[in-house]
């Protein structure tokens, strides 16, 4: 009975200190995403789908010795050589274990703390005649997919989106943003995008 | 016999340069004296011609593009040039000093050749036409198959038709690009439908090499989600040319990286950091710091041309509003600067054909 509810304990203890991982990565991800765009105001309350941002690093992985002038479906922003912290048996065992994870997750407001932003359905967003889409006119909104932490810790991925209020966007993002620990805090380390594509 | 010889090495003695080009090109004087015999002989009109072809050699055989040429295809660039100079020669004599230097500045690879060609032809027939809208004419003719178009709505298809007709250099100069030669290197289709992002208002595809797709929102045309008023035909231009601007970087790629054009960069150092040298390092992504540095002031000219009669400062806000959402705006334009709501409204105003703020709807309706 004992081992039974230190079990418990610990696995509670771990999926606590994960979900509390994911929440620091999501708040350093915004603060340092945010000073680059200065006008995101909303952030949707649903969560992208986790797995994206695994699907896309593991086409950029997969295209990494295609000569530039051929197809290479997802490609790192930051110039060669580039680095790949994460390889193929990685990819294997994350994506095993967030293939179940398709529930999108609703961000809460303490997610976010420390940033004014405010929460809002996809419905209301996708509504350009809705009230938030008149009140937020031509600002900047952004949706993040919940985080996958690689089973060192090192590394998370995360997927985002970026989309205006009210109208559609000149040039929204979409990337996957791979971010390392630094003594604690999230740093960006690459991102990754789809090169096929432009706004 | 002796006359034609005699006729020959003067022109060939009267300069060094000519003598040079003479010297290195092995079939010039047999294809020369080829050319008289089967032109009816050392006529007044022939020397005119010979003269003139002569004279313009050292210039034209070395104006193909870049390097990406073979040896083969460096031959038949110079013999098409040579055989030109002596077709039109006599005509081409009898220009003003300008039209001829623009005429023989176009005549920088074989594909431009005959446009150039067909464009004095029709010169020559219709004698009051201008070499720069004769050029621009066939161009915008032989774009006519090479943008497909054909799944483009009335409207859509209404402003990209009039874009091709003006003679703005630079928007010409892409349409040229994707325009030569009839069926050529590029294909192109501009199409209304959905973006692959939601949130898009139009993007642009590379998929292949040398094939790009152009997507137009369609409910954005429509205007089912602009309080239901579809854009004015200006608002619609600016996404055009914008979207243009990036199939025409993505047509560089190629030319670099696919096409064997390794001087496809020169004048666009953004795009050679990112793609050559590999050093960009930049806020936003290469494509657009380009766009920024070049083509804005462009955007706002075209605009000009195909609507006028507006003010600069309108022209320069649409040709700006395109740049909407990047870093590079943001940091020109904070929010809640007057510039910055100026801009938005005018944009905002075309985008719904709908009074915003100060800015009231310049753009006719395009549904
Ligand atoms: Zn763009």
């Amino acid at each position: 009975m004992k081992t039974i509810i230190s079990l418990i304990c610990s696995i509670l203890l771990i999926s606590c200190s994960t979900s509390k991982m994911e929440k620091n990565v999501v708040n350093e991800l915004l603060k340092n995403q945010l000073i680059k765009l200065p006008y995101i105001k909303v952030v949707m309350k649903e969560s992208l789908q986790t797995l994206v941002s695994l699907e896309y690093y593991e086409k950029a992985y997969q295209d990494k010795n295609i000569r530039l002038g051929d197809m290479i479906r997802i490609r790192p922003e930051s110039n060669p050589p580039f680095t790949w912290p994460i390889d193929s048996l990685e990819i294997t065992k994350l994506k095993e274990k967030h293939k179940k994870d398709t529930i999108s997750q609703l961000w809460r407001k303490n997610n976010f703390q420390g940033l004014k932003l405010k929460l809002a359905n996809a419905r209301a967003i996708k509504n350009f005649k809705s009230h938030l889409s008149k009140r937020y006119f031509g600002d900047e909104g952004i949706a993040i997919s919940k985080p996958i932490i690689t089973s060192d810790k090192e590394f998370v991925l995360i997927f985002f989106k970026t989309f205006t209020l009210g109208k559609y966007s000149n040039h929204p993002m979409q990337k996957a943003i791979l971010m390392q620990n630094k003594e604690g805090s999230w740093r960006i380390k690459e991102i990754y995008d789809d090169p096929n594509i432009i706004y | 016999m002796l006359q034609i010889n005699q006729f020959i090495s003067s022109l060939y003695i009267s300069n060094n340069e000519i003598k040079g080009v003479v010297d290195g090109t092995e079939w010039l004087l047999a294809y020369t004296n080829y050319w008289i015999g089967t032109n009816g002989g050392l006529t007044q009109s022939n020397q005119i011609a010979l003269t003139y072809a002569f004279s313009n050699i050292p210039l034209l055989f070395n104006q193909y593009n870049g390097t990406s040429y073979e040896p083969d295809a460096i031959n038949n660039f110079k013999f098409s040039s040579f055989q030109f100079l002596l077709f039109h020669g006599e005509f081409l004599s009898k220009l003003d000093p300008l039209t001829q230097k623009s005429i023989l500045d176009e005549i920088t690879s074989l594909e431009k050749i005959e446009l150039i060609n067909n464009a004095v032809n029709f010169m020559n027939e219709n004698p009051s036409a201008t070499f720069e809208n004769t050029k621009n004419k066939l161009i915008a003719e032989a774009i006519e198959d090479e943008i497909d178009d054909s799944k483009l709505d009335p409207c859509t298809k209404g402003v990209l038709d009039k874009l091709k007709k003006l003679n703005q250099n630079d928007i010409a100069s892409i349409f040229e690009k994707f325009g030569i030669p009839e069926n050529g290197t590029y294909k192109i289709q501009m199409v209304m439908g959905t973006p692959n992002n939601s949130a898009a208002i139009a993007d642009t595809k590379w998929l292949s090499k040398n094939n790009y797709l152009i997507t137009i929102r369609e409910t954005y045309i429509k205007g089912t989600d602009n309080n239901q008023k579809p854009p004015t035909d200006i608002a619609v231009a600016a996404i055009i040319i914008h979207e243009l601007i990036h199939a025409h970087f993505f047509a560089l790629f190629d030319d670099f990286h696919n096409n064997g054009n390794n001087c496809a960069y020169d004048n666009y150092d953004c795009l050679y950091e990112k793609y050559v040298t590999k050093t960009y390092i930049g806020t936003i992504d290469a494509q657009h710091a380009q766009m920024f540095d070049n083509y804005v002031p462009k955007i706002a000219a075209i605009l000009q041309e195909f609507k006028p009669g507006l003010s600069l400062q309108f022209y320069e806000d649409i040709a700006m509003s395109t740049m909407y959402g990047l870093q590079y705006f943001n940091d020109k334009y904070p929010k809640n600067s007057p510039d910055r709501n100026r801009i938005e409204n005018n944009r905002n105003a075309e985008d719904s054909n709908a009074p915003r703020g100060a800015a009231t709807p310049k753009g006719s309706p395009c549904n």
